[in-house]
């Protein structure tokens, strides 16, 4: 047993152990760039739209924005920790956010504090289930979480016999007007999940190690941080994040519904990659992705407001994604001379085996 | 332990069809004798085969990729782009469209293998970059609406049984099936895909080119992707947005169950077409048992679940067992060098 669990490292990783681990912890200030490129496309696309679009410098379009981004930042943040700590990507979040605006508006008769106590719990169960297959079991998180969102997605249509689950309870302080005229109630949630993400990554053990274990797995096991412990502790975390984006989403609309955020994934990795955060791991925050979320909820609102239909916009996102995650890698590999090309990457059969 | 000095596992491929093979065996026993089904009809065994006829291709494709250590999520949106566009050709010269829609899906295949085996970047995040780009472009080329094929003998003639039970549609996949694997078995290529699977930096400095065998790899996983989900396209005569939206989930599921090991290295197409046949099956019988869509959804998110459990790592209950032993909080498993130490 012993034996095999060393067979599955990449050969040269097991002569050196420690300095090469070491050597593969990435440093953050290596890796700034995109999001000065960001910042930049940010505020010129703003620029260019407040002149050239009618309707967009408007107070109900600002509105409109950080309503949309409310929800697709939660997402965003919350598949941002499952990409920093080096497991890609989540596919199961957009179901779990369904699945989580049908039981907040089957149980808001209970009040709202209770529904979303309801809500989170249930979605950290969830979470705590695909944890254990990809910490305990070594799954590939890509597809453990296709099989659970397949699932989440079977148990949601069962919940709400394939309807959509209306409340006639109110749902307090979710459904607040937005404060001074712009700022709806669903995005200070996203603002306060945003700050306590950031400050759980960056000043609290677990995030510490979260950010370790991304940059390299082998440093963390070094380290003795318990990786089926850690990794059960992600999962529910997220997707206790993407069960609070499905309270506010009901709250929003009024009902819930399975496929209410069928493309949720998708929208979240874009942001979480044009946000900055490195698919391999250990680089990027939380508050990236959600940069990166109100970046396209902007792109999105320019689309809408120029009468794009939604597929154009389907395109426009997953050119960003291709772009954003081939672009810096081609150019390098372009200007690397030939001769060094051959040695291989070993992160991208090592994402591929975890 | 299989694995050499070099990390081959050459013997693994062959050996991994029992479990897969008794599986099938049983899975189809517990529906026709337990459960009751008409599935070893002649009616069965038709509507068994019209179903196998695209999960055998997208499984064949995707296993490929993975006994080369990679993966393809990208099969949905290509099936989805090769339908529509075998259709849009379809309605004006009805022979060419299947050829153009494989056409089209290897297109995307290249786009794929270009970006993972030469500028080396992880497959699962392109794929998962080109499932979305494909998937908009293909919606944007229906405009929002579904399109019917107007050569309605077309769509009869692909489902119409001229073997037996059998239908074109069908004898055409197991063909094209069987050159995959053909060629996966005699060809040098078959081999490169086998060792780059099997030990990435081995088979560099064995001087396999992992730019050629991955492109070439990938392209064939598009192409039977585009070519699945033109002749889907062509026997319902339709193709609207939704369609293909579980093709993903079946052709993953099928290559796990049928033995390929998501590590890379092991299994062979037949794995893939076995895992095909094991899936047909498992839909038929459920639906058969009157469940609905749903349901059998949830079931099949389950049935992925265990054999990515069984599969997930290593191949085989291997995996299982090792899972378990990680299970135990001990320091010894805290880093593989410290087993090498313990153990001598």
């Amino acid at each position: 047993m012993a034996v095999r669990n060393q067979d599955r490292l990449p050969s040269t990783r097991q002569e050196n152990g420690l300095t090469q681990a070491l050597n593969n912890v990435r440093r953050p200030s290596a890796h700034s760039g995109p999001r000065r490129v960001l910042a930049i496309a940010f505020i010129l696309l703003v620029l260019f739209a407040s002149v050239g679009i009618d309707g967009f410098a408007s107070s109900r379009n600002l509105r409109a924005i950080l309503f949309s981004v409310s929800v697709a930042g939660v997402v965003a943040a919350a598949m941002s920790l499952i990409t920093i700590r080096g497991e890609l990507f989540s596919l199961a979040l957009g179901a779990t956010v369904g699945f989580s605006s049908i039981l907040f508006n089957m149980s808001l008769h209970f009040g709202v504090a209770a529904a979303l106590l309801v809500v989170v719990a249930s979605a950290a169960g969830l979470g705590v289930v695909q944890g254990a297959f990809v910490g305990g079991l070594g799954a590939n998180p890509i597809l453990t979480t296709i099989a659970a969102s397949s699932v989440i997605i079977g148990l949601g249509v069962r919940l709400s016999n394939g309807q959509a689950v209306r409340s006639s309870d109110s749902a307090g302080f979710l459904d607040a007007d937005a404060f001074l005229g712009v700022i709806p109630p669903g995005f200070l949630i996203l603002v306060f999940f945003t700050i306590a993400l950031d400050i759980l990554l960056r000043f609290t053990v677990w995030g510490r190690h979260a950010v370790l274990l991304g940059s390299s797995r082998d440093a963390g096991a070094i380290s003795g941080i318990s990786y089926m412990r850690h990794t059960v502790v992600l999962f529910a975390l997220s997707s206790a994040g993407a069960g609070l984006a499905g309270a506010v989403l009901a709250a929003q609309q009024g009902q819930g519904s399975i496929n209410i955020l069928a493309t949720g994934d998708f929208n979240a990795i874009a942001a979480v990659l044009v946000g900055g955060v490195v698919v391999t791991g250990g680089i990027g925050s939380p508050r990236d992705a959600v940069i990166g979320a109100l970046f396209l909820a902007t792109v999105e609102n320019i689309l809408r407001l120029t009468g794009a239909a939604f597929y154009t916009q389907d395109t426009v996102k997953g050119l960003v994604i291709v772009l954003v995650v081939a672009g810096p890698s081609a150019v390098r590999a372009l200007r690397t001379p030939k001769t060094l090309r051959r040695s291989p990457k070993p992160h991208n059969e090592e994402a591929v085996a975890s | 332990m299989t694995a050499s000095r070099f990390g081959v596992h050459a013997p693994r491929a062959a050996a991994g069809l029992a479990f897969p093979t008794a599986f099938f065996f049983a899975t189809v026993s517990w529906f026709v004798f337990v459960s009751g089904t008409n599935l070893l009809t002649l009616r069965g065994i038709e509507s068994l085969s019209q179903q196998a006829s695209w999960v055998i291709l997208i499984a064949v494709g995707i296993g490929l990729t993975m006994i080369a250590g990679e993966f393809d999520l990208s099969v949905g949106a290509t099936a989805l782009l090769g339908a529509v566009v075998s259709i849009k050709v379809g309605n004006q010269v009805t022979a060419i469209g299947p050829a153009v829609g494989l056409l089209a899906g290897a297109v995307v295949g290249l786009v794929n293998g270009s970006l993972i085996g030469i500028v080396r970047l992880n497959s699962l995040v392109v794929t998962l970059g080109t499932l979305v780009l494909v998937d908009g472009i293909a919606n944007a080329l229906l405009g929002g609406n579904s399109l019917a094929l107007s050569n309605i003998d077309a769509a009869l003639w692909v489902d119409r049984s001229i073997a037996g039970p059998f239908a074109p549609r069908f004898l055409i996949t197991v063909i094209l099936a069987l050159i995959v694997w053909a060629v996966f078995r005699w060809s040098w290529f078959g081999v490169s895909i086998r060792a780059l699977g099997s030990d990435r930096i081995a088979a560099s400095r064995a001087r396999f080119s992992e730019a050629r065998t991955l492109v070439m790899v990938f392209v064939v996983s598009g192409a039977a992707s585009g070519f699945a989900g033109s002749m889907l396209a062509y026997s319902v005569a339709n193709v609207s947005p939704s369609f293909g939206s579980n093709i993903l989930l079946s052709g993953a599921s099928a290559a796990i169950l049928g033995g390929i090991s998501l590590t890379g290295g092991s299994g062979t197409p037949v794995n893939a077409m076995l895992g095909a046949l094991i899936v047909v099956v498992l839909q038929a019988g459920l639906a058969d048992m009157n469940l609905d869509s749903d349901t059998i959804r949830l079931l099949f998110g389950l049935v992925l679940a265990a054999s990515i459990a069984l599969y997930g790592r290593s191949g085989g209950s291997e995996a299982l067992i090792a899972g378990l032993a990680r299970l135990r909080p001990s320091v010894r498993s805290a880093h593989p060098s410290h087993n090498k130490e313990v153990l001598e």
